[in-house]
């Protein structure tokens, strides 16, 4: 399992910022080639995040493809309000919101599949799980949380964001991120046992 | 603040204190505490096994290259769309014409029978009609059978990119009805209709003769 970084990561880089804000301007004066080197530059973090938001990683390709479309079309709006990554991942959010809502109407209007139950794992033994077996936890874990805590989880432990740049990506109060992030963790460590804290009751 | 506050207030950060990003002001606060208070302590070593499950959790395999052709494919169909809507905006009634005289043979070929063949495997059994188009007021519609062994997670992906919604079918013969978004233009839908009709998902597209008629 890769390393995360340590606890004290370096400061978000205000060069790699500033370079997007340099794609920024080239792709909206119809820069194809500035717009290529945007694409392949946020393509990894925005496929992870709509399909580990979703849950389809078969339908995160063309996620990416719908955000940067967006991009496409509003990077003249762009008013360096936020970090370029604030905006990509706010509409990479607001895509994946959908294509969950998508998803569900689907299944209400065919119910050609029932809807997976949630999945309830065994409890796993702390001390004697190796890595895939917590990852798949880990897994069943996530389904358990709501696509909102989700995002919070993934933009916090993943994308290193702090509850500020969480709070404009979600576009909700920073209290909200606080407490997504609160309920994420309390159904995390019920499918995950190791992570519970001493003393604490279940 | 009182002792069981703070215990609350440093929970609540521990998340943005192990991900690096919270204030000088705020990782004192957590710092001071958790030296001192053993469950918080044992609680951030939990975060970070947390953190690092996450992390690591495997990353989606898919090319960006791959991705940013088909990008580009939708970028250039849509500007070519509003180009094509631009030179038949002075040839509506032109394209009006073509469009019902397509439909009327598209209905000869079924009545006949004809079949046109697609690819070389024979169980595909393809029907690819012609496409027509009149816009319907409001949302258009069309009808589509989709190729065999489609997957539903393909069929959700066809629809995503068209912006359809289905509204009928399947019916005996696996046709569907799918609506589409208000405010397409006659070229913009006949396009879609061309595009669609060489799409390897689908056995037929075509303009929709109403729901549930087989």
């Amino acid at each position: 399992m890769p390393e995360a970084p340590s606890d004290r990561a370096e400061p978000t880089t205000g060069a790699s910022n500033e370079e997007d804000l340099a794609l920024i301007e080239r792709v909206a004066a119809g820069d194809r080639r500035a717009f290529e080197a945007l694409y392949h530059k946020h393509y990894h973090a925005l496929l992870r995040f709509i399909s580990r938001m979703t849950g389809e990683p078969e339908s995160a390709e063309e996620g990416v493809n719908d955000v940067m479309l967006v991009v496409w079309d509003s990077s003249s709006k762009f008013g360096r309000r936020s970090k370029v990554t604030t905006w990509l991942m706010g509409i990479a959010y607001r895509k994946a919101l959908r294509i969950l809502e998508k998803k569900r109407r689907w299944f209400e209007r065919f119910k050609s599949r029932p809807q997976p139950e949630s999945i309830e794992p065994p409890h796993a033994e702390a001390g004697h799980t190796d890595t895939h077996e917590l990852e798949d936890w880990l897994e069943h874990g996530m389904r358990r949380l709501s696509a909102k805590q989700r995002a919070v989880v993934e933009l916090t432990y993943y994308y290193g964001h702090s509850y500020e740049e969480i709070a404009a990506i979600v576009d909700c109060p920073v209290n909200t991120v606080k407490t997504r992030m609160l309920h994420a963790r309390a159904k995390l460590r019920q499918s995950l046992p190791m992570l519970e804290s001493p003393g604490s009751k279940r | 603040m009182s002792a069981g506050d703070r215990h609350q207030h440093v929970t609540e950060l521990m998340p943005w204190y192990v991900n690096g990003s919270l204030s000088e002001t705020e990782t004192v606060v957590v710092e001071q505490h958790v030296h001192g208070c053993l469950t918080c302590y044992a609680r951030l070593q939990h975060e970070r096994k947390l953190r690092s499950l996450v992390y690591g959790a495997e990353r989606p395999r898919a090319s960006p290259e791959h991705g940013f052709e088909r990008l580009m494919e939708n970028v250039e169909g849509r500007r070519r769309a509003r180009q094509g809507a631009r030179v038949s905006a002075g040839s509506a009634r032109g394209l009006r014409m073509a469009a019902l005289g397509a439909a009327a043979a598209f209905i000869v070929l079924i009545a006949a029978g004809l079949v046109l063949v697609r690819g070389t495997a024979p169980e595909a059994g393809p029907f690819r009609g012609l496409t027509s188009a009149d816009v319907e007021a409001g949302r258009p519609r069309i009808d589509v059978v989709f190729a065999a062994g489609v997957s539903e997670g393909e069929m959700r992906t066809l629809l995503r990119e068209i912006d359809g919604t289905i509204v009928a079918g399947p019916s005996r013969v696996g046709r569907y009805t799918i609506e589409l978004e208000a405010g397409l233009e006659p070229a913009e839908l006949a396009a879609l209709l061309a595009r669609l009709e060489r799409d390897e998902r689908l056995r037929f597209a075509g303009r929709s003769f109403g729901a549930g008629e087989e």
